[in-house]
This record gives C-alpha cells, sequence and structure tokens, in this order.
C-alpha cells in the first residue's frame, strides 16, 4: 500500500488546521498509511502548542520562522516519510475518495508528475479550481472559478499547473524539481512548480474524482490587498523568467514589465478614486497599491542572479517545447483586468509585438454547423456540440449554428446565431475554424483568409443529393447535386485539414483531394503522406452510460405496454432508407408475436431545410394500409430533444437501421447505430454501410441482405425474443463501443487543435493563386411551403437577425 | 539648392543664420505640441538642415557648418553634428544639428511631426539607415555639445523603428533595468511590501519614496502610452524599409548610446544583459536554396557557402528538407520552414524557383536569383507547354522563371548573354522601372554577371530592396512636397490598411 504524506502549513489559524486535518482521518484511505504533517509557520499565537495537544496522531513541527506557503511545504515534506507527498490547504476539507482517486491516477498512468484536485467551495456548490490558466504576462488563474458545479469538468485533463489548496505529487519527482520554489514565499509557487513539472515532461493531470472544499485566502485576508498585489507580480515575472523558452520570452518579457506598470498605477488610480498617477513627482503619500510593480521588479532584480542559475538549470533539461505548454495556458490573451487604460495598453502591446500571433498555437477555435442547435439536434449539429465540450477542455471554443441557436447553454464554450456580421467577427476571432455543410458559402472572406480551416466532411452531401434531390425533378435534381459537388470542391481547395468518418471515406475523398491538386509536392517534409490532410474522425457516442430518468415509449405511447417487446428507429426517414422492407417485417411477425411493435423516433427533421421524403411518406401509407400504425408501428410525428433520447433508447430492446443499396450507403456512417451502441441495443442493419458489415463479426447484431423482408424478420425475431442473444451482443457491444466514446472518435481532431497549422500546400498561396472561378452558390429553388416553415424556425432558433442574414443569403443566390 | 531650416519653436532665429543658409525655407519642430512639418518645397531636392539645439551650436560658424554639409550631401553622406573632428558611420547618434537629403527624406516618408528637433533627427536617421543612406556623425568646431536625450524618447523610436523580434531582446533588460535603477539610486526601500521581508503596518495604505524613485517607471508608463501613436507611424516606417532587420548598420552603437541615456553603471547592465542573453536570435539570418540532385547547384553551394562566414541555413527543394552548417558539413535542422521564413535576412537561391522555396514569396528577406548555373535557353526551349483552364502555361519552366524574376531583388547571370536575357525578362516584368533606373543607371545592382564568387559576395555584403520593390516608392515619387503639405492629393487612400492619421504624423500634414 502506498503511503501517502499529506502537509498542512499553519499561520495563525490553529482551529482550522485541527479541523482539516480531523478531516483528512475520514478520507477513505488505510489510517496506518496516512501521515499528517502539520507546519507551523511561526505564528507566534500558541497555534503549534495548540495544535501539539490536539493533534496527537499527526506530526506537529515548529518551521522556526514564517517560511511562507511553499517553505512551510518544503519543510513539512522534508519531515515527511510517504511515497507521494499531497498539499491541502489548512482551511480546506478533504472529500472522502480525495486521497484514494489521486492516488489510483498517478499509479495507473506513468506519465502523471502531479494529480490537481477538484478544489469547490465550502459549500460544495460552486466552482474553486478545475484548471489553471495563465496569461502571457504571467497572471495565473482560475477561468472557472465562482461557476457552479454543473457536471461540465467531470472528465480528467492535463493542465498547466493545480491548485496548492489541493494537490498530490510523487516524492521522488517533488524532490527531484526542489519542491516549491521558497523565493515566491506566497502564491503561483504551485503555478511554478506545475509548469516545471510539465517542463521535465510529466503531465500534471486534473482528477475530478479528487475533490476538496476550500475556504479560500483566509490567510491573506489578515493582509492589506497591496501585499498580494505585491507577490503577485513579481512571482508573475519570476514565473515568466525562468519557465519560458527564449522565443517566447523574447516576446513577451518587455510587454509584461510595461502592463506591470501600467496594472498597479491604474489599480491605484480606480481605487483611490482620483486622477492619473504621475510617478515623476514626488509624493509623499503615494498609495501602496500603485508602487506594487516597480518594487516587484526590484525585487526580481535582486534575485536575478539565482533566477539565472534557476532559468539555466530549467531551461537546459526541459523536455517540453512551450509549443506544448501553450494550449495549457488557455487564454494566454486574457487581459484578466477592466481597467480602460490598461486594457489600451494591452491591445496596443499585443499587436505590436505579435504577443497573438506567438500564441497562436493555443487555439481559439469556432465550431460551424448549418443544422440549428437547439434541444432538438440532429447529427450533425450534435456532432458540432460534442467537438465543442471536448475542445473546450484545453482551447477557448466557440460554436456557432448558421440556422440559429437557443435553447442550449455550456459553461465551457460559448454559443453563437451567426447573422452576416456576427458570423464575420466569430472567423476574425478565431485561429481555427472548423465547420460542416456551406460555411464558405456564407464565409467567402474565408478563402482568402489566413485561418486554419477543418472541413468536416464525414457527409458526402453529392451522394445523398443523389437520392435527395430526386424529389426536384430532372433539372432540380441535376442543379443540387452540380451545386453540392461544386460547394465540397471549393472546401477542398481551401481547408487546411479534413475530418471524414471511415477508412472508405477518406480513400474516397483522396480522390476528390487529387482532382483539385491537392495531393502534390508541396506536402513539405520528410515523413508525410498524402492521408495527413484528411483524418479519421467517426461520430461519437458519450463517454457517461445512459441514465433513464423517465419511460418515453414503455407506458407512456398508447398501445405500448410496458412488457412489449420494442424496435427503434433511432433517426430521420430519408429517401436512402429502407422503412418499407421493415415495416413488412413486423406485420410478418405480428400474428405470431402480438407484443411486437415499432417505434420511429423522429418523422420531422429539427432543420426545416431539410425536405420531407417520399420514402417517409410511403412508410406511413403502407403501415396504415397494413393497419398497423398505432397498434403494432408508431411514428414521432415530432424530434426527440438530445438530452432525452436516452429515455427512448432505454425503453427499446433492438435498434434497427435498413436501407437500399446505394452508392450513399457505401460511405455513409449512421450515426443512430451509435445510440444503439452507446444504449447497448442489439443491432438489426441491412448490409453494406461501414456499420452493417460488421454486426456479425462483431457479435453485436445481426446484418441482413437489402430488401429481403423474410431475413429482417428472422433477425429481429431472434434478438427480441432470444434473451440469451440479446444478452450476448448487450455484453459485447460495452467493448466494441470504447473506440467511440467522443474523446477517443475526435482524438485525431484533439492532436491537430494542439499543434495546428495551415495545409504545406496552401499556406503560402494567396488568393490570386488558388483555384479560379471557384466561388457560386447553389440555386436552392423555391418551394412556398418549405419557406414559410424555414421562416418560422429561424425566427425561433436565430431571430430576426439570422432569418435577414438568410434572406439576403437567398436573393444573392438567386442573383447570381 | 533648396534649402529647408528645421528649429525648435522656441529658437528666435538671427538673420545671420537665414542669410548663412541663403535664406532657407524655415520651419519649427515641436517642443511637445505637435504641429504640422508642412514642407511647402515644390520639388522633393536639396538639403534641409535641422538645427536640433541652437544653444549648442556656435552661430557665428554656422557658415562654415552648413558648407561641410553641402560638401557631405555632395557626397550622398547625411550628417549628425558633433564636437569634435572626423567622420564615423553610425546608425544615429544625438546631435546638436543635421543635415539630411530632402528627396531621401521625403521617399522615406517625411519627418515625424510627434517628435521633438532632436529625436526628429535620430529618428530620421534610422529611418534612412534603413533605406541603405549613409549617415556619418561628424565632429566639428562649429559644436559645442551633445544635446540629451531622454531614455523614453531612444525607446519610442527604437519601438518604432524595429520589428518586435528586433527589438525585444533589447528591451527585455533595458525595462527591468529602468525601472529598477531610478529605484535603487535613490536607495528606496522596496522591501516595504514584501510581506516576508517587512511584516506590519498593513493599516497605512500609503508610503513615502525619494524623490526620482519612480521615475524609471514612469518613463515605461509613458513609453505604454505612446505605442497606440507609434503602431500607427510604424507601418510607413516599416512599409519604406529597404533593408532587413537584422541587416541594420551599426545598431549596436545606437543600442550603447540608448543604454548611456539611462544611467544604468555598466555592471549592473552586464548583469541584465546576460541574465537576457539567451533572447538573442540564435537562427542563421541567411538561408541558401539548391535541390541536392543537380551537381552543378551543390557545387555552386559550395562555393557559396565558402564565402559565408556566419551561421547558415540549406534548403534542399529536391529532398524537401532544411540543414544547418556546422563544423563537419550540414546537419538536419529543427526549425520549421515557417521559423526560417520570418528569421532570414537573405535568401540566395541557385538554380531553385520561388514556388520550391514557398515561403519566399511571403518573407521581407531580400531574395537573390544565382541563375549562374543555368542554361535558360536550354531548359525553356526544352518544355512541353500546356494550356490550363486559365490560359496559363502552370507548371513550364517558363512560369518558374516568371514567378522568380517577379521575387528577385537581386539576380546573378552567368554570363554577358544570360544578363541581356533577364534584362529582357525584367522588362517584361515591369521590374526595369524609373527608380530602379534613376538609382542606377547601369542596373548592376539589379543583375549581376559572375566572376568567381565576387558577384555573389557583392550582393551578400548589400542586401537591399530595389526602389521599385519597396510598396511606397511609387506613391511617395508622384507626390510633391507641396502637394502632399495640402493633402489635396489623397495617394495614401492606396496603401491599404495605413490609417490616414497615421500618415499624417509621420508626413507632417494637417487639413
Amino acid at each position: 500500500m502506498t503511503k501517502v504524506s499529506v502537509i498542512l502549513v499553519n499561520f495563525r489559524g490553529a482551529d482550522d488546521s485541527i479541523a482539516a486535518a480531523r478531516y483528512l482521518r475520514q478520507c477513505d484511505w488505510p489510517q496506518d498509511q496516512l501521515e499528517i504533517v502539520v507546519v507551523d509557520n511561526d505564528s507566534g499565537d500558541g497555534s503549534y502548542e495548540k495544535l501539539s495537544k490536539e493533534l496527537p496522531d499527526c506530526v506537529v513541527l515548529q518551521s522556526g520562522a514564517n517560511l511562507g506557503f511553499a517553505g512551510g511545504c518544503n519543510f513539512g515534506v522534508k519531515h515527511s516519510t510517504g511515497d507521494i507527498v499531497a498539499f491541502l490547504n489548512n482551511d480546506a476539507r478533504p472529500h472522502r475518495e480525495w486521497v484514494r482517486a489521486a492516488v489510483e491516477a498517478i499509479q495507473s498512468d506513468s506519465s502523471i508528475g502531479c494529480v490537481a484536485s477538484k478544489v469547490l467551495d465550502w459549500e460544495g456548490g460552486k466552482i474553486d479550481y478545475v484548471d489553471g490558466s495563465l496569461t502571457w504576462f504571467g497572471m495565473g488563474y482560475k477561468r472557472e472559478a465562482e461557476r457552479e458545479d454543473n457536471g461540465e469538468w467531470e472528465t480528467p485533463k492535463n493542465v498547466l499547473f493545480p491548485t496548492g489548496a489541493a494537490m498530490f505529487v510523487p516524492r521522488s519527482l517533488y524532490e527531484q524539481l526542489n519542491g516549491f520554489d521558497e523565493r515566491y514565499f506566497m502564491f503561483y509557487e504551485d503555478v511554478d512548480f506545475g509548469w516545471r513539472v510539465n517542463l521535465a515532461g510529466y503531465n500534471v493531470r486534473y482528477v475530478p474524482t479528487s475533490i476538496a472544499y476550500h475556504r479560500h485566502h483566509v490567510t491573506m485576508k489578515k493582509f492589506g490587498n497591496y501585499r498580494e498585489a505585491y507577490l503577485l507580480e513579481r512571482n508573475a515575472l519570476a514565473c515568466l523568467y525562468k519557465n519560458l523558452g527564449p522565443e517566447l520570452l523574447r516576446t513577451v518579457f518587455a510587454p509584461a514589465l510595461a502592463l506591470a506598470v501600467e496594472r498597479s498605477a491604474q489599480q491605484a488610480e480606480v481605487s483611490a478614486g482620483q486622477g492619473p498617477i504621475s510617478y515623476s513627482e514626488t509624493s509623499p503619500g503615494v498609495l501602496k497599491s500603485a508602487v506594487t510593480a516597480p518594487y516587484a521588479v526590484s525585487y526580481f532584480v535582486d534575485i536575478l542572479p539565482s533566477l539565472m542559475e534557476s532559468r539555466r538549470e530549467i531551461q537546459g533539461s526541459r523536455k517540453k517545447s512551450d509549443e506544448e505548454i501553450i494550449p495549457l495556458m488557455r487564454n494566454a490573451l486574457e487581459p484578466a483586468y477592466p481597467l480602460p487604460r490598461y486594457l489600451a495598453l494591452h491591445e496596443s502591446l499585443v499587436k505590436i509585438f505579435h504577443i497573438d500571433s506567438s500564441l497562436a498555437k493555443q487555439g481559439k477555435i469556432l465550431v460551424v454547423t448549418g443544422e440549428p442547435v437547439a434541444e432538438k439536434m440532429a447529427g450533425p449539429a450534435i456532432r458540432a456540440w460534442e467537438m465543442c465540450r471536448r475542445l473546450s477542455v484545453e482551447h477557448a471554443v466557440r460554436l456557432c449554428s448558421t440556422a440559429g441557436a437557443s435553447g442550449r447553454t455550456s459553461d465551457t464554450f460559448e454559443i453563437f446565431s451567426a447573422d452576416t456580421n456576427t458570423l464575420k467577427e466569430l472567423t476574425n476571432w478565431a485561429d481555427i475554424i472548423i465547420f460542416q455543410g456551406f460555411l464558405l458559402e456564407s464565409a467567402p472572406w474565408l478563402r482568402g483568409s489566413d485561418k486554419i480551416i477543418v472541413a468536416d466532411i464525414y457527409d458526402p452531401m453529392h451522394l445523398e443529393q443523389l437520392e435527395q434531390a430526386r424529389d426536384q425533378g430532372p433539372e432540380g435534381r441535376k442543379r443540387s447535386i452540380e451545386g453540392v459537388t461544386d460547394v465540397l470542391n471549393r472546401q477542398i481547395a481551401r481547408a487546411d485539414k479534413f475530418l471524414c468518418a471511415s477508412e472508405k471515406q477518406r480513400n474516397f475523398w483522396l480522390g476528390q483531394l487529387a482532382v483539385q491538386g491537392r495531393l502534390n509536392m508541396n506536402v513539405l517534409g520528410k515523413n508525410r503522406s498524402a492521408t495527413d490532410l484528411i483524418d479519421i474522425c467517426p461520430f461519437g457516442l458519450d463517454e457517461n452510460p445512459p441514465v433513464q430518468t423517465e419511460h418515453a415509449i414503455r407506458g407512456k405511447v398508447p398501445g405500448i405496454g410496458m412488457d412489449d417487446k420494442i424496435i427503434i428507429w433511432g433517426g430521420g426517414v430519408y429517401n436512402w432508407f429502407d422503412p418499407i422492407s421493415l415495416i413488412r417485417a413486423v406485420d410478418s411477425l405480428k400474428d405470431k408475436h402480438p407484443d411486437i411493435r415499432l417505434y420511429f423516433l423522429g418523422m420531422k427533421h429539427p432543420n426545416p431545410g431539410v425536405p420531407d421524403m417520399a420514402v417517409a411518406q410511403e412508410a406511413l401509407e403502407l403501415s396504415s394500409s397494413l393497419g398497423l400504425t398505432n397498434k403494432y408501428v408508431f411514428f414521432n410525428h415530432d424530434w426527440v430533444p438530445y438530452n432525452e433520447r436516452q429515455n427512448y433508447l432505454l425503453d427499446a430492446n433492438v435498434g434497427v437501421s435498413t436501407h437500399f443499396e446505394h452508392v450513399e450507403t457505401q460511405f455513409s456512417f449512421r450515426t443512430r447505430i451509435l445510440d444503439y451502441l452507446w444504449a447497448s441495443l442489439p443491432i438489426v442493419a441491412t448490409r453494406g454501410d461501414s456499420f452493417g458489415n460488421v454486426l456479425d463479426d462483431e457479435g453485436i447484431g445481426i446484418s441482413v441482405e437489402p430488401r429481403n423482408v423474410s431475413d429482417l424478420a428472422a433477425a429481429l425475431e431472434a434478438l427480441l425474443y432470444d434473451p440469451q442473444r440479446a444478452a450476448a451482443c448487450a455484453e459485447r457491444i460495452r467493448s466494441y463501443a470504447k473506440q467511440f466514446e467522443w474523446n477517443n472518435a475526435l482524438a485525431p481532431l484533439l492532436e491537430f487543435c494542439r499543434h495546428p497549422q495551415r495545409a504545406n500546400d496552401i499556406r503560402y498561396a494567396t488568393l490570386g493563386e488558388l483555384p479560379a472561378g471557384m466561388l457560386g452558390f447553389i440555386n436552392p429553388g423555391f418551394d412556398f411551403k418549405r419557406d414559410i416553415k424555414l421562416i418560422y424556425e429561424y425566427l425561433k432558433t436565430g431571430g430576426p437577425k439570422v432569418l435577414v442574414s438568410k434572406i439576403t443569403s437567398r436573393a444573392k443566390k438567386y442573383m447570381r | 539648392m533648396r534649402v529647408l531650416l528645421i528649429t525648435p519653436r522656441s529658437f528666435d532665429i538671427p538673420a545671420q543664420l537665414l542669410q548663412a543658409l541663403g535664406n532657407p525655407t524655415v520651419l519649427h519642430a515641436t517642443q511637445h505640441d505637435t504641429v504640422a512639418t508642412n514642407l511647402e518645397l515644390p520639388q522633393a531636392e536639396g538639403i534641409i538642415f535641422l538645427l536640433a539645439s541652437p544653444q549648442l551650436v556656435d552661430l557665428a560658424l554656422i557658415k562654415d557648418l552648413y558648407t561641410y554639409a553641402q560638401a557631405a550631401h555632395a557626397e550622398g553622406k547625411n550628417v549628425a553634428f558633433v564636437p569634435g573632428q572626423g567622420e564615423e558611420k553610425v546608425l544615429a547618434t544625438a546631435a546638436a544639428a543635421y543635415a539630411f537629403d530632402a528627396k531621401a527624406v521625403h521617399l522615406a516618408g517625411g519627418f515625424d511631426s510627434t517628435l521633438t528637433a532632436v529625436t526628429l533627427g535620430i529618428d530620421m536617421q534610422v529611418r534612412l539607415g534603413g533605406r541603405a543612406h549613409t549617415i556619418v556623425r561628424c565632429g566639428h568646431k562649429a559644436i559645442t555639445g551633445i544635446p540629451e536625450v531622454d531614455s523614453l524618447d531612444y525607446l519610442k523610436i527604437l519601438t518604432k523603428n524595429l520589428t518586435s523580434t528586433r527589438q525585444a531582446p533589447y528591451l527585455a533588460p533595458l525595462f527591468t533595468g529602468i525601472i529598477d535603477h531610478s529605484l535603487r539610486v535613490t536607495g528606496t526601500d522596496t522591501s516595504v511590501l514584501d510581506l516576508q521581508r517587512s511584516p506590519g503596518g498593513d493599516e497605512i495604505p500609503t508610503l513615502s519614496h525619494p524623490a526620482g524613485a519612480l521615475r524609471g517607471a514612469q518613463t515605461i508608463r509613458l513609453w505604454g502610452e505612446a505605442l497606440q501613436a507609434i503602431e500607427t507611424s510604424k507601418y510607413i516606417v516599416s512599409e519604406s524599409r529597404r533593408i532587413p532587420d537584422r541587416r541594420m548598420p551599426y545598431l549596436d552603437a545606437f543600442v550603447d548610446e540608448i543604454w548611456a541615456s539611462t544611467g544604468i553603471p555598466s555592471a549592473q547592465r552586464e548583469l541584465l544583459e546576460l541574465a537576457f542573453s539567451d533572447l538573442a536570435p540564435t537562427q542563421p539570418s541567411i538561408a541558401v536554396a539548391a535541390p541536392s540532385n543537380s551537381d552543378r547547384a551543390l557545387s555552386r553551394l559550395h562555393d557559396v557557402a565558402n564565402i559565408i562566414t556566419e551561421p547558415l541555413y540549406w534548403w534542399d527543394p529536391h529532398e524537401v528538407a532544411l540543414y544547418e552548417r556546422e563544423e563537419n558539413g550540414w546537419k538536419e535542422s529543427t526549425e520549421t520552414i515557417d521559423d526560417i521564413g520570418k528569421a532570414i535576412s537573405i535568401l540566395y537561391a541557385i538554380e531553385s524557383s520561388v514556388r520550391e522555396i514557398p515561403w519566399a514569396g511571403h518573407s521581407p528577406c531580400v531574395f537573390i536569383s544565382d541563375l549562374s548555373t543555368l542554361n535558360l535557353a536550354e531548359q525553356l526551349t526544352g518544355d512541353w507547354v500546356g494550356l490550363c483552364d486559365a490560359g496559363a502555361f502552370s507548371g513550364s519552366s517558363a512560369q518558374r522563371l516568371y514567378e522568380t524574376l517577379l521575387r528577385a531583388d537581386h539576380v546573378i547571370t552567368d554570363s554577358q548573354v544570360q544578363r541581356d536575357f533577364v534584362l529582357g525578362a525584367l522588362a517584361g516584368l515591369h521590374r526595369i522601372d524609373q527608380y530602379t533606373y534613376d538609382e542606377d543607371h547601369s542596373l548592376d545592382t539589379l543583375v549581376s554577371v559572375e566572376q568567381g564568387t565576387s558577384a555573389a559576395l557583392n550582393a551578400l555584403n548589400r542586401p537591399i530592396h530595389p526602389l521599385g520593390r519597396v510598396r511606397t516608392t511609387p506613391e511617395y515619387e508622384r507626390s510633391p512636397f507641396a502637394t502632399l503639405a495640402e493633402s489635396s492629393q489623397s495617394f495614401v487612400d492606396t496603401i491599404k490598411h495605413a490609417p490616414r492619421r497615421a500618415f499624417n504624423k509621420v508626413k507632417g500634414l494637417r487639413k
């Protein structure tokens, strides 16, 4: 069993320390392997005596001087014996699992050099620490502090630094790094330490199950604000100087000094409520807060010789580059202080010294979807949403829907409805733009920009049009197919990176890339191949298994009982699908199995731009004509909210997906199958697409030939009425589904965004050098009924701005 | 010869001075209040005589000084007058009086009217230096002293005239030193805010400090305040620059002068510079491109590399690889092509077209195209040509030559015959213009014939963008001073992204 030593530093807070030590004894960890070391930092108020008396089962030490937090911690470690050392603020309370969760993480992954615990406020409702952010001028801060803990921060991740309030480090690494830097005395010793852990080649891992509750700043409240400001200023400079590589330090150090001077002057001006402070005059009563930065610089110079030594050592042995550190800084361009003159200076410094481009690798990411972002979302919007969730762990992320956004919020990324002006602002803001669909048509300025553009072409839209546009007549169909193909060609000519859903799709897209001239010599550097241009990121499923909060089908839909056997059709009904054979299969089984039920989850696509398709009407009519509707076959004539779909899925026994034999099928990636996997539903599907072909081999369902009603019926019967077979499928699904968990599915994208770059063949091309005559629009045709619906939906999801933007865009299309 | 006299606003100009200078046009530089420097000359020619510190000039000897200035002007020199004797080339220096060539000043973008008389001179020297004009510091008996220039003014000039990458390694120790120095020399107790070193006294929100203790902090704060104005004028300066940043002549001596203005003792400067010594760019500033599948190119690479004594990159478009020179040959570089595109000042391309060095089109470096190992005619006539959609002949050797000559700042040929061929090609591309011709009637600075490695050496020693390739030249050229002063012809509108107010500040225009 691993022995853990927890260090508590006390300064005139004996009662807090005693309480913290007692909470620690309630942790789920063998008490003989939990050493509690309390360091009294020369409180001089009887603390030591009190601690010694009240905590006989702890090691209580007298430091002999006020060593500060950093010195106190180091002193405690020196006198401890654990294999892992942990630090807990004396005004904090650990959760029962605090130690176990952290130790298990360290032991499960040798790359972890430090565990950053999740820290909540004392009541446990609000965030104190879930991530460590750092500005370019050295200020460490907690972006998420004070927000409600609403379950958004439950994913472990790598961070730049932990909070000293609650953290764990293997003793060997702590000693290798000489512990906290005692020159800091207080504040940023944790920032500096975490940074050094990273530079030493290890990860600082945020572990959300290791939780502590914190009162925060009890110690510092005893002193003037200027004390804190001074310590923050000087320690920020030391942090930058020690830890940044030469190139980044060169860029930011002088601007950071100028900004520090302005910050302290402005803070004093604002707090005093008087005019500008002039440093040039002799002022017998200058506010202490006004001189925090200059005095901090003076201390910095005082200790410069020893800092030089530290810098030499750290930079000489660093294992990670600044490029790897920058993403961990999160939003490093955050000015952090809302002071007018200070903000103006910040803006000038960033512009003149190109600080933004130096931090470009940090990534401000815009994800654009053409589907509405609302409670009810179709596949593309879900995919965009999940990308934002995963990317926002490490980056500043904004989600934009060109079809409007309403009814959904996120604490980790921002959501926008895009009219043209908003879209322009958003694209200007972003370093990386990830999009699906038609963005380059509505934002043509991106073609000539130097933004890093990722085209998510997981949906071969032009192949879809072969069927989808069938209802538009020969001319309309031709226009749609050609138009969408041109749209994709324009994306292919401009994007720096492509995402597709499967290996088969990738081969297809490489062909289209080739004829657009994108497979070329300028793919610079060795060991690169054409496939680097396009990564496989399939649709994903949530890492957390679904939890049913209420029945949505059983006992709820009239005609479906609690014990019926339910087949679920988990998405829309489009022309390339075959609901006809399925309805006939149910018809053939109903007499033998009167409890069989087929439920169509959504007949109405949430995007009003997606037309109703002929096959859907045909299915309704067939079911009705066979007398099955509302007895054996049930249609939801709406769409199910994204956050409620698990209630439907978990009411079902089998998930089904049947389609016709078609080129779209060959390259499609059925997102509804992911939902079945998520809910561990055995699957019956037609062969021919990427999932249909693996069902039998993986033992997760049964595949059938297209249009074969009898085989389909047999397969459904087998999985509905053979409990053992169904259970075996469900069991296998659980391990098979792992690869599709969003973090795994999106791994190539997450990696790309950590080291984003323009495509090597077009990064030096200018607008004029891009393929000529590439800008054009699809003629959308005219459909009064659909357009009225569109107006209603755009008003609902995006408001008048989005509606006006859509009308303008349509008018332009007609004019061309 | 027309003479323009600029003096501080407060200076009462004696008649003898006007007489000595042949009744010049008189302008006043600002004294902290911005006043338009209306040049009021019909033609951009003549001498601009800047009397920055009249109190440091013996006006009885002004005629002598002016005669000297005229002679220097005839030799193409711009002069900073200081006490003593002799001449020394500099980038810029503080002086009591300056003499500039009026046309050079005009094409550099005119005076920055936000500056005082002395700093007006220093700023103009740096800008002319960046355009390859000769600047000399000249000792003259008429000068009795050197004006004192505040370190803030030096910092502003540095920030305005150098790229952020170039100035940042200087600024880090300078800023640290400036803030710290005034506290240190006034014996200020800076430990008073430190909880560890000076606990107690938290109930008192204020403190006292000696006079001047925060002068350094104030300098940095004022520098920050000036950034917005600098930001706008910086654009004009960088657009009219002809020499890459890392090739600015005599920059270190100018930086010494800045340090001297701060009063920081040399031992402290040494400590600060040592502490930030690793911030200085270490990448080579020259890259040679040569394909490794051509023996002729490799041989030429060998010869050219031998005459370059400093660190060097080799870009091999054939292997798609970047190397750095080390003692025993070449090692693969860890730099990305993005990094070197920004870092290098000179790109020397042997048998390599600009499309084979993809970053070259966007890099501000001077691009020397060495065609001396190529048989151009043979190559061009051996090509199949196909028409693509746009009617271009993409992919052919002619297209490559076209792109390369459009970008090249200097071309090296193997013979007079090849030189004539290249000149013809350049003429067809509008590269033989009045600017290039007026500056060098022989056009040898544009196209040279190699003799061993002498042409290569000359080109490497004088990296400069031809006047015609500097974007501001045609705009400034066709706008006489008088027209500019009246602002009746708004050529600035054609310069994208340059805010009008920036130009007004630099040119001294007022509506």
